[in-house]
């Protein structure tokens, strides 16, 4: 292994502070769409709740799928830059889909890319 | 050449045993996330038809008005056959009664009366169906809230006879006919009603109307979607096949702040994405 910062190449830290940012957004906005979704949209609309018929589902559910696409979108730039292993890029991507573990993946992932960018 | 390269730096452990999995794995996923968007694509492909009468009930004034002389002065075609709700009161000098009408075999008449709604426009309503001989009831007084199905005027030439009817009655319901018995504008449209009052039946509407078709946009929405996951899966794919060859297993997800590349000088450019 040769020199740290040199091998991490982190040479553009707003680039990667500004992906950071993108990718948190995206992965704080898909998470409460998914929450949402899970929590009352379901609910309504399979078992009656909340006064029935599918209005959150229809439209907290097609946004969340184009939310989540930019998130893959954010997730596979910020791994990019910070270097992520493809195993924690499909990771994140993963946690994304199952509700309340995509806030502890944000949490874990905004963690590692901050002591990465504190170590330069 | 490139091949040669990897070739030299995978000497100490060739990879091609977790690359042949990796690449298995991600063609299933690649191929499962495309089967999946074409099945999206043909089900938002099926036209949907959504006859009129399956429509949610609205208010009249939202599909004619008439105070209005604009689009919603007539009833637009694809309006026709849409279940409609009625608010106001009956104007109680005006009771009509269309006779010739048959229903279920028999025949009689149908009663017509005018609601008029809060901006002082009346609609003209089909109470129901009175069998020959019987006594029309009592026009319903005060507040009415009534639904019913929204329909054309009728044209005179459905007229079963040109004989001239005594006051009272009438051969066609049309608000050409109807403007001429009363002082506000009427809409031009008539609706019948779902439920008549005690000693009528239910007319059922003459024009169902037009069933409109559309594609189903949510089910071409997740099409696309899945499309992006199966390109997403080919991205993650040719990175993980690349960081197999050239880290050749010294790679730790769990700590990316330590992914050295293990032997550096392959010049691993991470940063344009691909």
């Amino acid at each position: 292994m040769s020199g740290t910062s040199d091998v991490q190449g982190l040479r553009s830290e707003p680039k990667v502070r500004a992906a950071l940012t993108r990718y948190r957004v995206m992965a704080w906005l898909t998470g409460i769409g998914l929450v949402v979704l899970v929590c009352i949209g379901m609910p309504q609309k399979y078992l009656d709740l909340f006064g029935g018929g599918d209005t959150v589902v229809g439209t907290v559910g097609v946004a969340h799928g184009w939310l989540y696409v930019v998130l893959l979108i954010t997730t596979f730039d910020l791994g990019n830059r910070v270097r992520w292993s493809w195993k924690r890029m499909i990771l994140t991507a993963l946690a994304g889909t199952i509700p309340f573990l995509s806030f502890y993946a944000e949490h874990k992932n905004t963690q590692a890319v901050r002591s990465q960018l504190a170590r330069q | 050449m490139e091949q040669d390269r990897w070739d030299d730096q995978d000497r100490r452990r060739p990879p091609t045993g977790r690359v042949v999995a990796i690449s298995v794995a991600a063609l299933l996923v690649i191929a499962a996330c495309s089967v999946l968007g074409v099945w999206q694509w043909q089900r938002g492909h099926v036209v949907v038809t959504e006859p009129p009468a399956q429509q949610p009930i609205t208010d009249i004034s939202e599909v004619v008005d008439g105070g209005a002389s604009g689009d919603l002065a007539v009833l637009a075609a694809d309006e026709v056959g849409r279940p409609v709700e009625v608010r106001g009161s009956y104007d109680p000098d005006l009771t009509l009664l269309a006779p010739g009408r048959p229903l279920d075999g028999a025949l009689g008449s149908w009663v017509i009366g005018i609601v008029v709604l809060e901006d002082g426009s009346g609609v003209p309503v089909v109470r129901g169906w009175l069998p020959d001989g019987a006594e029309v009831p009592a026009t319903p007084t005060g507040q009415v809230d009534l639904e019913g199905v929204v329909q054309p005027p009728e044209a005179s030439d459905i007229a079963p006879s040109n004989q001239v009817l005594p006051a009272g009655q009438t051969w066609v319901v049309s608000a050409a006919d109807l403007v001429n018995r009363v002082d506000y504008p009427v809409a031009n449209a008539y609706v019948t009603l779902d439920t008549p009052e005690a000693g009528l039946q239910a007319v059922p509407p003459d024009d169902p109307g037009q069933a409109t078709r559309r594609l189903d946009w949510g089910n071409l929405a997740y099409a696309a979607q899945w499309w992006v996951f199966a390109l997403f899966a080919v991205v993650i794919w040719f990175r993980a096949v690349r960081d197999e060859r050239i880290v050749t297993g010294q790679d730790d997800p769990g700590e990316p702040q330590e992914n050295g590349p293990a032997n550096g000088a392959g010049g691993r450019d991470m940063s344009g994405a691909r």
